[in-house]
């Protein structure tokens, strides 16, 4: 029989998600950094506010995905992106982990907190 | 924008993450009068830089503080439900006023916050009494300065609901965690200990300023290099911030901190 989930798991899974969430947009952003260091020039030529939806295709792995990478601008939207993606994960794996523990009363405060975000994501990228 | 200006903004940032780790608060109070007043950053954009700044700063320090059980996710999970709808329409009210009257406002918000430091300075920063473990929301965690495990319900969820949207609120509008607010909500009124208050107000203010992040980005108020000059500066002068904390007295530099509110508060209303 599979041991059941605890709190401490539940801890453990959310704290992970924090810190790779952290981690990896930071990795973008200072990428972005590194390479304006490079073409300092780059930092005066902005390219145009993309729309999360087209912020979200730039992540698609295609043979361009890497020279498109080189523009220190874009970098440090999918930075951003990243980071403002890494608690809305937060409360994903706390769904999960509530459900794992038949903790159904917290299911339906998260999953309310989630659909609040999501209604927020869903005017904005109708703006 | 300019490789000199992201130095400055970095530097502003690493700055601002050391302050707010050695004073126990979000460094945005500091850190948006800086940019607004020397690097003449537009103050919609700098509340939206604070707002990722926040995401940045909840997310590294929840994720140690979760771990050791400090933070009570159920009852940050409860209050997000409130402190997340203050935070979109906070959000969507900022992007509608003017700069000059959010200006205003955030010199408000910089003279209350320097009261509460004045006032924690002056009376102390006991811990309130905990409660029975009654309630339907409870907590326990290890003390290692008190080397005891303790053990505490939440009281008057509704008050600490209340408290949160208006928490929420503020953050959305001028880019703060909202902390000031929720952790002597929690503390005093809920019987939460302080340590747990703390970490649980951090945990949640990750997941309030997303809310209002979405609303910044679409109205174009994101600047990416601003914004990222910032995160980066913020993290590592947090982690520096905690490294040095046990070895620096916070007394006197919260002395100097309110003081420097205090101006700030007078040129963000006269501007």
């Amino acid at each position: 029989m599979r041991p059941p989930f605890t709190d401490t798991m539940m801890e453990r899974l959310v704290s992970r998600t924090l810190r790779i969430g952290v981690y990896t947009s930071s990795i973008f952003m200072l990428a972005g950094f590194i390479t304006s260091l490079f073409h300092p020039e780059m930092l005066s030529n902005a390219v145009d506010h993309p729309s999360l939806t087209q912020l979200i295709a730039l992540l698609r792995p295609d043979h361009d995905f890497f020279t498109r990478l080189l523009n220190p601008f874009l970098l440090f939207y999918l930075g951003i992106l990243l980071l403002m993606l890494t608690p809305i994960l937060r409360i994903v794996m706390a769904i999960a982990s509530f459900s794992l523990e038949r903790d159904f009363r917290f299911v339906v405060v998260s999953v309310m907190v989630l659909f609040i975000i999501l209604l927020s994501v869903y005017f904005s990228s109708s703006v | 924008m300019t490789l000199q200006s992201f130095f400055f903004i970095l530097a502003g940032g690493f700055v601002t993450g050391i302050l707010g780790a050695l004073l126990g608060i979000g460094g945005g109070v500091i850190f948006i009068p800086y940019l607004v007043l020397l690097l003449k950053v537009p103050i919609h954009q700098a509340i939206a830089t604070g707002i990722v700044c926040v995401i940045a700063t909840s997310s590294a320090t929840a994720s140690v503080n979760v771990e050791r059980k400090f933070t009570n996710i159920r009852l940050g999970m409860v209050l997000e439900v409130a402190t997340t709808v203050g935070a979109i329409l906070g959000g969507f009210t900022a992007n509608a006023l003017s700069g000059a009257v959010l200006s205003k406002v955030f010199g408000g918000l910089l003279f209350l916050v320097a009261f509460l430091m004045i006032r924690r300075l002056w009376m102390g920063r006991d811990d309130a009494p905990t409660s029975g473990e009654n309630g339907w929301i409870r907590g326990a965690y290890f003390d290692p300065a008190m080397s005891k495990e303790v053990r505490y319900s939440v009281r008057r969820v509704p008050v600490a609901l209340s408290f949160s949207l208006i928490a929420g609120n503020l953050s959305g509008l001028l880019g703060i965690g909202g902390g000031v607010i929720k952790v002597p909500v929690m503390n005093l009124m809920c019987g939460v200990p302080m340590k747990a208050a703390a970490a649980t107000s951090n945990f949640m203010i990750g997941v309030t300023a997303v809310a209002s992040a979405f609303i910044y980005y679409a109205n174009n108020r994101i600047h990416p290099v601003v914004t990222c000059a910032a995160v980066i500066g913020v993290l590592f002068g947090s982690m520096v911030g905690t490294t040095i904390s046990a070895k620096i007295r916070g007394r006197t530099i919260a002395l100097i901190f309110t003081f420097v509110l205090l101006i700030l508060g007078i040129r963000m209303i006269l501007r």
